[in-house]
């Protein structure tokens, strides 16, 4: 028997013969061989016809059963029911699918009138088709059929579906390996087969939405209808309450276009729609970051695990499974990420988002206590730490405390070490429902770490470089919004691997702002050519949050703890006294005893460093004392108070650009004590050399260190900047416009970095002793003058009190520079001091094995200043190392035990009360009770009487005042000479009460020679007339000399001070064949030193100007010939 | 064998310059009147039947001759005789001179060769012999090095127990008996391994280290040098040596650093003589420190500090 090739049932016919019409009765009746449970596709009839005809049979059946089951009537209904959410989730697949339209008419027409007979023929058979069942599958109000072309299928086209004006939607049933279609839990297509009320209830209501707006739907599509009432049944009663409430529903949605936008896709010429963005429904996902930060985001990112995550939490529309995983890394940009597993477009955020994928470990460990360091615990034989490997990212949504912070009792982030230097870092993500998000990355430690860190970001495996660098801030507090804010940052790169790796510091505020680059000035200190390190010094205007520091290879996170608890309502004074050789600061706090202005121990905040560079021994690491400041400064230390005047910079510092304190010039405190590197430049003499633009820079930095180490001060002891006061002091030789220019400079500073209303007042360093003298020492001076003497380094300044005022001042060069200093020409080499001390004091050291302050006198020594190294010589008395180690290296003891130079010592002491008791006599002021001394210089006195009574100093004023005032016997007169003689002028400025309003120029005084006061015939005398008092000075000074010399006959120098009567006729034969000479040098040095300016008027004696010029040579000639 | 190549060679010249000299000798000699006179008074028989049998080229003006007339034939057969006596008279004398000067060339330069073989032999035999003796000032040095460690190890222990160290080492009268040599047996096996661990004990070692510590140790004590962190270069006699001669090391990176913090890099265990503001490039080691090996860590006392120079 011959074998029938048809499913149906029907009569049998040989040869050809009409058979039965392929109606339902013969569908229904075709027997499946798997009883209806085939899994494969019925594709015997391969026209879309015969699909729109399954598909339209296979509702009918299902909708004449159950919903649920596994027939292939249930896949066809399924997968139409997932042709039917891919259009309605059209957007969401926007990068897999394009609908295209085929045209019932047009389309229809080409073919039929194509010139290809097989293009027609094909033509022909649909045209047939068409109208041979218009009625049966609405073909006859059928416009357009939109098919949807998978375009990532193997083939240029790919359908895999279209619409039905039978079913609304059809399979193509092409066997087509799809990816990507799933919605919730469910794939799409796939061959587990979901009924419609199982799905998206947004789905089923668009469905039946779209139903109420096809007329006549009931019976265009009745197995469609009859489906959706079935599945009506098996509705939740809150979604049929909605379907019953549709209202306007279906008119709200968008409206489905095919690609370009352009064309409306229609089924029975209504409208199809597209699924709203599921954006909207996406912001109420419990993986919603849960920021600390009020973000303002139309989408708040959700946090997505990307490992195993068992908390049950509502994903998109159902839950996250536990075992789904988001990806380690999205290289959309956010906006235009979709979510795993779900697919909608919506940001979400990886691991990578937050987290870098090299890690930065420095050489040392992180100093806690100034820089989180995620709590990693170095291994004790190799000490390490780690910049945070954060992203910025992370502080968009967190503040920098956060990261100290636990949720459910786990740290938010932390690092932990593995084995073989790897390094786990955890950070925790809070999302919704107190719930967070575990991330976490193994950084890998290779062992070549010259090679360029190798990471996957993908499979979540980050690495670590090593840097050598150090990183330090000053100051260490956030500041107040009502002052200046202004971050001194040094950056210290040391690493010798990779050339050319160029570092960065971008600083980012409390809203993870950028600070804008106008606020950040860098200049760049030490070059690693030369010292194989760079720093780099940066300036920053503003407070910060953070600093994420990058560089070619890896960036990483630095979180500053800054000290949070700043000012308070004390009251802080301060007396600057800004010497030439030494300045000192005293303050004190709400009227407080006056203390010298110290960085103490306890004081953690003035500077905070990433590693803690004094416990370890690198250059690198030690610069940062250099270039910031010590971390203390006080008397038991290494550095303190009053501190050598002069500053330290880089030899090529270009002063034409800008310069910044503490960045690329700086206060050395070490000056004196520690060797320098070899491109550093130290410059004193500041004080009378600011006329230059560099000097002037060099002083405005000196100035400004000076304030901002004020200000820390105030701020980090519970001061209040607004009701703080500052004193500054300056010289009384100090010509007008020098002074002004100063004042503006003190002003300027100090409004700027401690606001408008801090008190400044100005005071003569000269009046200051005395109010010191009165407030804590209580030294009257009512009846009898006192005369205060202050003798610095440069001038002495004479005040006369009487009845507590200021009567008289006075003021000249003849300080301590007179005769240590290299005075008229003369250089270090002719240098008596220096010739016979240097070698001596070397010796000492080296037999102490004091290398390093050998560098340090061999450093100053280079720079050919006799001035500073005879000061370097003092300062070795008061240096810690050398107390430390009981070694006494006391400069001015070698002076009082060397009585070859005692009659230099001499002649300054007696010259100047010489002098002095001229100038009393001339202005008739009485022979004071008390005379007063302060002033480095004055330091020298003791040279001459080291007892505390000071006897001779007593014996020497009294026979002096007797000569000068011809008196019969010796005068009762005090000395005073306080052991810390710098300290009192400091120390009165604060004393001084504020109705002082001393104008100086009232009082001030000079003695141009013993016969002529300056303001003897009520006209001032100029400069331009002072060769005309050379004749009488000479007579001053022969009369001084010829005093000074008779003296010994009464008062023996041998006895009293040890004078060698050879030394006294040496001294006395060179004094007279040199002081002619000395005294025309002066008066010429003078006249250049006033730029021409000689109708000023003449402001000191020229009394002095013979010794000025003569001490020196004289000291060296001694020395030189030994005269004994 | 390589004398005898040269002489082979030599005497296989020799025989074919001779050959060719005869050659050419019979035109050149028949020249010479004085020679045949001299060649005349040879036996004409001796002469003849040497020289068909040593002249191919005779031999052919024989056959030559042989194929011409009977008349020509006596009368030049006679000429040819008489010319054939008087060219075999002098190429005789000729060729013994030549073999004799030859001879006695090759004599001379037969003991030239074997004299300067002579002395290459010597060369050969004092090599060794300096090589043996090298050897042996090496087994004397380690040797040394051996009873130096072993004396200074029973000078610790006598150094720890000093009242023992008395009462051993006194006599009545409080002088200090003589140390006796201490017998030494060795209990080891001779083999292979343990010979080469004794060879490299005792051979001198450098060591290298980062910097020194406050306690004036130095750290980061390694073998390996690092070109970026090896400050010192430490010298031990052998590598059980608890004494160490160091240095600061010459390398451009550790002495700029080096020059710029020699605080931090370099007092601790140098004594300077001279400003680091000299440096120029070289930091010169004048004399070398003393370090000791205590608990493993190299330490290094005031008084043992070494001298350095910038410049």
């Amino acid at each position: 028997m011959a074998y029938v090739f048809r499913f149906h049932t029907g009569k049998n016919l040989k040869g050809w013969g009409d058979s039965n019409p392929l109606n339902g009765v013969a569908i229904q009746a075709i027997q499946d061989p798997n009883g209806a449970h085939s899994s494969r596709e019925i594709t015997s009839i391969p026209s879309p016809f015969a699909r729109i005809d399954l598909v339209k049979t296979a509702f009918k059946e299902v909708a004449n059963g159950d919903p649920d089951g596994d027939t292939i009537f249930h896949k066809m209904v399924s997968d139409a029911l997932d042709i039917g959410q891919i259009f309605f989730e059209a957007d969401k697949y926007s990068d897999k699918i394009e609908i295209i339209s085929w045209d019932k008419k047009g389309d229809l027409e080409r073919l039929i009138e194509s010139s290809n007979p097989q293009h027609r023929l094909l033509g022909e058979s649909l045209r047939l088709y068409l109208e041979q069942d218009e009625q049966t599958y609405n073909f006859d109000k059928l416009s357009k059929i939109y098919l949807i072309n998978y375009t990532k299928g193997p083939e240029p086209l790919n359908i895999i579906g279209g619409t039905s004006p039978s079913t609304l939607f059809f399979t193509s049933a092409n066997k087509i390996e799809l990816s990507g279609f799933q919605i919730g839990n469910d794939i799409l297509l796939d061959n587990e087969y979901k009924a419609l009320y199982q799905r998206d209830p947004e789905y089923i209501k668009y469905l039946f939405a779209l139903r109420n707006n096809i007329p006549g739907f009931s019976s265009k599509m009745k197995e469609l209808d009859d489906y959706f009432t079935l599945t009506f049944t098996h509705l939740s009663s809150d979604l049929k309450g909605e379907i019953n409430q549709l209202d306007g529903y279906y008119k709200n949605l968008p409206n489905l276009n095919i690609a370009g936008g352009g064309e409306i896709v229609e089924v029975l010429g209504i409208n199809l729609k597209k699924a709203k963005g599921k954006q909207e429904a996406i912001k109420n996902s419990d993986f919603v970051i849960n920021s600390e930060k009020e973000v303002v985001e139309e989408y708040p990112p959700l946090v997505l695990p990307n490992d195993v995550f068992n908390g049950r939490l509502t994903y998109v529309s159902a839950p996250w499974e536990s075992t789904s995983k988001a990806p380690h890394f999205d290289k959309q940009e956010l906006n235009q990420r979709t979510l795993p597993v779900d697919g909608n477009k919506y940001p979400y955020l990886t691991i990578s988002d937050f987290m870098e994928p090299v890690m930065i470990r420095t050489e040392f460990p992180v100093d806690k206590t100034y820089f989180l360091d995620g709590g990693y615990q170095s291994n004790k034989d190799d000490l390490k730490g780690f910049l945070l490997p954060l992203k910025p990212l992370y502080f968009k949504y967190f503040s920098v405390d956060s990261l100290k912070q636990t949720l459910n009792g786990e740290k938010r982030f932390e690092l932990r070490p593995l084995p073989n230097g790897y390094v786990e870092a955890i950070l925790r993500i809070p999302i919704q429902k107190d719930h967070y998000i575990t991330f976490r990355r193994n950084y890998s430690n290779p062992l070549n770490q010259a090679h360029k860190p190798e990471y996957d970001e993908k499979g979540n495996k980050g690495t670590i470089i090593e840097n050598r660098i150090n990183l330090g801030i000053t100051p260490f507090y956030k500041f107040p919004a009502t002052i200046h804010q202004e971050f001194n940052v040094a950056l210290y790169d040391a690493d010798f691997i990779f050339d050319n790796n160029r570092f960065e510091l971008n600083y980012y505020d409390a809203e993870n702002k950028p600070i804008p680059m106008d606020k950040i000035h860098q200049v760049q200190r030490r070059f690693k050519e030369e010292e194989t390190y760079n720093m780099f010094g940066e300036v920053v205007k503003s407070n910060f949050d953070y600093i994420q520091l990058k560089h070619n290879f890896a960036a990483g996170v630095l979180v500053p703890q800054f000290f949070d608890r700043i000012g308070g309502t004390s009251q802080f004074d301060f007396s600057i006294d800004f010497g030439t050789t030494n300045t000192h600061i005293e303050y004190s706090v709400d009227k407080g005893k006056p203390k010298p202005l110290e960085i103490e121990k306890t004081e953690k905040y003035h500077i905070g460093t990433l590693i803690a560079f004094k416990d370890f021994k690198e250059g690198y690491l030690k610069a940062l004392r250099d270039d910031l400041m010590p971390e203390e400064i006080h008397s038991k230390g290494n550095y303190q108070f009053p501190q050598r005047t002069a500053i330290n910079y880089h030899k090529k510092t270009n002063f034409h650009q800008p310069v910044f304190s503490l960045a690329n010039i700086s206060i050395p405190f070490k000056y004196e004590k520690e060797s320098f590197d070899l491109n550093s430049k130290v410059k004193t003499n500041l004080k009378w050399n600011s006329s230059t633009g560099e000097n002037q820079k060099i002083l405005v930095s000196f100035f400004e260190e000076l304030i901002k180490i004020i200000r820390n001060k105030i701020l980090l002891n519970g001061g209040d900047l607004e009701h703080t006061q500052i004193t500054w002091s300056y010289p009384a030789s100090m010509l007008k416009f020098q002074l002004s220019l100063m004042e503006n400079d003190w002003q300027e500073l100090i409004h700027s970095y401690l606001g408008e209303k801090v008190k400044i007042r100005k005071v003569c360093e000269s009046l200051t002793p005395f109010y010191y003298y009165t407030s804590f020492e209580g030294i009257q001076a009512m009846e009898k003058p006192l005369v205060s003497i202050d003798i610095g380094g440069g001038t002495s300044d004479v005040a006369v009190y009487r009845e507590e005022s200021p009567i008289l001042f006075s003021s000249y060069k003849f300080a301590g520079d007179a005769i240590f200093g290299d005075n008229f020409n003369r250089n270090i080499n002719l240098n008596g001091f220096v010739k016979k001390y240097y070698s001596k004091v070397i010796q000492k050291l080296e037999q102490n094995e004091q290398g390093v302050l050998i560098e340090a006198v061999n450093k100053i020594k280079a720079s050919d200043s006799s001035h500073d190294v005879i000061n370097a010589f003092f300062s070795l008395k008061d240096n810690k190392s050398l107390n430390d180690r009981n070694i006494d290296v006391d400069f001015l003891q070698y002076l009082r035990t060397d009585n070859d130079f005692k009659i230099i010592f001499l002649l300054f002491y007696t010259s100047q009360l010489y002098h002095i008791a001229q100038l009393l006599k001339s202005k008739e002021i009485p022979v004071p009770g008390v005379i007063s001394f302060s002033g480095t210089a004055s330091k020298l006195l003791t040279i001459i009487d080291a007892g505390s009574n000071h006897e001779n100093l007593k014996r020497l004023a009294a026979e002096t005042f007797k000569y000068i005032f011809k008196l019969e016997r010796n005068p009762e007169i005090d000395i005073r000479l306080p052991k810390n003689p710098k300290e009192i002028s400091s120390k009165g400025g604060l004393s001084i009460g504020n109705d002082h309003q001393l104008n100086l120029d009232d009082i001030k005084e000079t003695l141009i020679t013993d016969f002529h006061l300056q303001s003897q015939n009520g006209s001032k005398v100029s400069y331009e007339r002072v060769t005309e008092f050379e004749e009488k000075a000479m007579e001053s000074f022969d009369a001084f000399l010829k005093f000074f010399f008779s003296l010994n006959k009464t008062y023996s120098f041998r006895d009293n001070f040890g004078v060698e009567k050879a030394s006294l006729d040496y001294a006395e034969e060179f004094l007279h064949r040199k002081k002619v000479n000395a005294l025309k040098t002066g008066i010429k040095n003078k006249l250049n030193e006033m730029s021409n300016e000689s109708d000023e008027e003449i402001n000191e004696t020229l009394f002095f100007y013979p010794l000025v010029g003569t001490l020196g040579e004289l000291a060296y000639e001694l020395e030189k010939n030994k005269v004994k | 064998m390589r004398l005898n190549r040269i002489l082979s060679l030599f005497l296989v010249l020799f025989l074919i310059v001779s050959c060719n000299r005869s050659t050419e000798g019979t035109s050149v000699i028949a020249n010479e009147p004085e020679i045949n006179r001299q060649r005349e008074s040879q036996p004409d028989q001796l002469q003849d039947t040497s020289y068909f049998s040593s002249n191919p080229g005779a031999t052919k003006s024989k056959t030559t001759t042989e194929n011409l007339s009977q008349d020509d034939s006596v009368s030049k057969k006679s000429q040819f005789e008489e010319a054939g006596e008087k060219n075999t008279n002098w190429w005789m004398y000729g060729a013994i001179i030549l073999i004799v000067i030859n001879l006695i060339l090759i004599w001379g330069l037969f003991k030239t060769i074997s004299r300067n073989f002579k002395l290459e032999d010597g060369k050969e035999y004092y090599k060794k012999q300096n090589l043996n003796l090298q050897t042996k000032i090496d087994d004397l040095e380690s040797e040394k090095n051996a009873a130096y460690k072993k004396r200074s190890n029973i000078k610790k222990k006598f150094e720890s127990q000093p009242q023992i160290r008395q009462r051993e080492t006194t006599n009545k009268d409080g002088n200090l008996y003589e140390d006796e040599k201490p017998v030494e047996v060795s209990f080891s096996l001779n083999d292979a391994s343990s010979k080469s661990n004794d060879l490299k004990e005792k051979k001198p070692l450098n060591l290298y280290a980062e910097k020194a510590t406050e306690e004036n140790a130095f750290s980061g004590v390694s073998e390996q040098k690092n070109d970026h962190k090896s400050i010192f270069k430490l010298t031990l006699e052998d590598h059980n040596a608890d004494t160490a001669r160091f240095e600061v090391m010459d390398s451009d990176f550790i002495l700029k650093m080096a020059a710029n913090s020699p605080d931090t890099y370099l007092y601790t265990v140098c004594k300077p003589e001279n400003s680091n503001q000299n440096f120029a490039g070289e930091i010169i080691t004048t004399q070398k420190g003393i370090a000791h090996k205590v608990d493993g860590k190299w330490y290094v006392k005031d008084e043992n500090k070494a001298k350095i120079k910038f410049q």
